[in-house]
């Protein structure tokens, strides 16, 4: 699948559009915490630890369940 | 006010549970209306209405129903949420003690309009004696050919299972209640990136409460115009109201949005309980911000006027508190319940309520300090917005006003304050 281009803290990242966010996140060293996800038992999305917030986006997202888009401007620091 | 009964029309007649009476005072005279109707016509006709879902969120019914497919490979369903279990809200029960069959007329023409042949009603487990009556409504329609292999004489099969909840407060949220009638634990479901139905078992499913499904036989049978003659623009028709706490004569009233909320506590209640002074109103269930007297005796009955006091409509069943409330009594009373309610999926609802519950005890045996009081804000910042259902974004909106509003009770508590 085609790559895509987001940003995350400001930093441009070429990214696949089909990988989670959180995936993202890990293989791009950003420390976000995560409890309940897990790379070989996927995604529960309960403990709310992955938050970060998206550009245009009322409220906290989490990673966990998020899948980049083009353009995307994630910050995972307040 | 002016006399507004849709839903509870027949409520006042004698025995008007029964089909009998029901027949005698127009019920079932919807149905041939609605089946010489396509089915897409009947969601244009509930667009057009403006009727908006009962259940406590007021989002437009007519969209919702659009969005189930009309061409699904397998079955669609209708749920009917009778879960019922916001403290302060008992206007469901009335309907099925009252008027079982304007329920089943209501099902329906839901059904027929969204292609569904079978309905479930989930309701609480609590309501033993309302499920009673409406499984004896139900039985009756069955034997008089209104339901089952064909309704009403036209082809069309529909079956009404009632599936009994369990006493968890969080199966009233939809996802939920599906999660829970598939047998498994009622915790609500992520939400989908767009707007898509629920499911149940995989097959789309509409959730709609059970005055939202009751009010149908009304608009399809007298159209969309009839409706929108009561309440505002963007509040149309009517809502069955409710009054508990300090006045005078707690119920169910019907009346039509936009009405005065002080005016409907003195025609309806009969104004506040031993003649004494207004402290603070809880507009919409327990879970809705409370308004102070002030605010109380300037807003109007509709989802447009409350959202500009800041607190939403709910359920609309008003909790009433005259001056000798103690709020933060009032406030430990409700985050028992949400502690207790939380389904425990996401830590900021699962652990918050503990906290906040456990601060305002402190709070109450004056072993408080006054960090106490913004930490019960700062935590409530923690719940809102950032969980998979509203049950804690709510929590945190009814703190924040109990807190803010009245917070001059609160520091009266606090260590050495008294
Ligand atoms: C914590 C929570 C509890 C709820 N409890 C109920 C309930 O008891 N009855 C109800 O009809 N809707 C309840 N709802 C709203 C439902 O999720 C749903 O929006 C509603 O049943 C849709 O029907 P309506 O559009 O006809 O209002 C609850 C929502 C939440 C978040
Ligand atoms: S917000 Fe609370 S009730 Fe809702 S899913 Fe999360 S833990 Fe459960
Ligand atoms: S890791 Fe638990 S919600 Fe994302």
């Amino acid at each position: 699948m085609s790559d895509i281009t987001i940003t995350v803290d400001g930093k441009e990242l070429t990214v696949p559009r089909d990988e989670l966010l959180i995936k993202i996140l890990n293989k791009n060293n950003f420390a976000i915490p995560q409890f309940c996800y897990h790379d070989a038992l996927g995604m529960d999305g309960n403990c709310r630890m992955c938050m970060v917030e998206i550009e245009g986006q009322k409220r906290p997202q989490i990673a966990c369940n998020t899948f980049p888009k083009e353009g995307m401007e994630v910050r995972t620091r307040g | 006010m002016r006399e507004s009964k849709i839903v509870s029309r027949k409520f006042g007649h004698k025995e008007s549970h029964t089909l009998q009476v029901a027949r005698k005072h127009g019920g079932y005279s919807a149905i041939d209306a609605a089946f010489a109707l396509e089915a897409t016509e009947i969601i244009d006709i509930i667009k057009v209405s403006g009727l908006r879902g009962k259940g406590g969120g007021g989002a437009p019914v007519g969209n919702k129903w659009a969005l189930m497919p009309q061409d699904h490979d397998g079955p669609s369903y209708l749920a009917v949420n009778a879960d019922e279990s916001e403290p302060g809200t008992f206007k469901d029960r009335q309907i099925m003690a009252k008027d079982p069959h304007l329920l089943i007329e209501g099902i329906i023409i839901t059904c027929y309009a969204i292609g569904a042949h079978d309905a479930y009603i989930y309701i609480r487990g609590e309501y033993y004696q309302f499920q009673q009556i409406l499984q004896k409504a139900i039985d009756e329609a069955y034997a008089e050919g209104i339901i089952g292999e064909k309704v009403m004489g036209h082809d069309y099969r529909l079956d009404i299972t009632i599936h009994r909840g369990a006493g968890a407060y969080i199966c009233g949220e939809k996802s939920a209640l599906l999660e829970s009638m598939e047998g498994k634990r009622g915790h609500p479901r992520l939400k989908p990136q767009q707007k898509e139905p629920e499911w149940y078992f995989g097959n789309p499913t509409l959730v709609n409460n059970v005055e939202t499904i009751a009010t149908v036989p009304f608009i399809v049978k007298k159209g969309a115009k009839a409706y929108r003659l009561y309440g505002t623009d963007s509040s149309p028709g009517t809502l069955l109201f409710g009054l508990s706490g300090h006045v005078n004569r707690p119920g169910i009233y019907e009346a039509e949005f936009g009405v005065s909320m002080l005016e409907y506590i003195e025609q309806y209640g009969g104004g506040v309980k031993g003649g004494k002074r207004l402290k603070a109103v809880i507009p919409g269930g327990a879970s809705t911000p409370v308004l102070t007297a002030q605010e109380a005796s300037c807003v109007r009955l509709d989802y447009e006027d409350l959202r500009v006091m800041g607190s939403t409509l709910g359920t609309g069943g008003m909790i009433v508190m005259d001056e000798d409330t103690c709020m933060v009594s009032a406030l430990k009373n409700l985050l028992e319940f949400y502690h207790h309610e939380s389904c425990g999926q996401c830590t900021p609802c699962r652990e918050g309520t503990g906290w906040v519950d456990g601060i305002v005890e402190s709070l109450l045996k004056g072993e408080g300090t006054e960090e106490d009081v913004d930490r019960l804000l700062d935590v409530s910042q923690t719940m809102n917005g950032k969980t998979i259902c509203v049950f804690a974004p709510a929590v945190s909106g009814v703190i924040d006003s109990f807190v803010t509003k009245f917070r001059g009770e609160f520091e009266a508590y606090l260590k050495g304050a008294r």
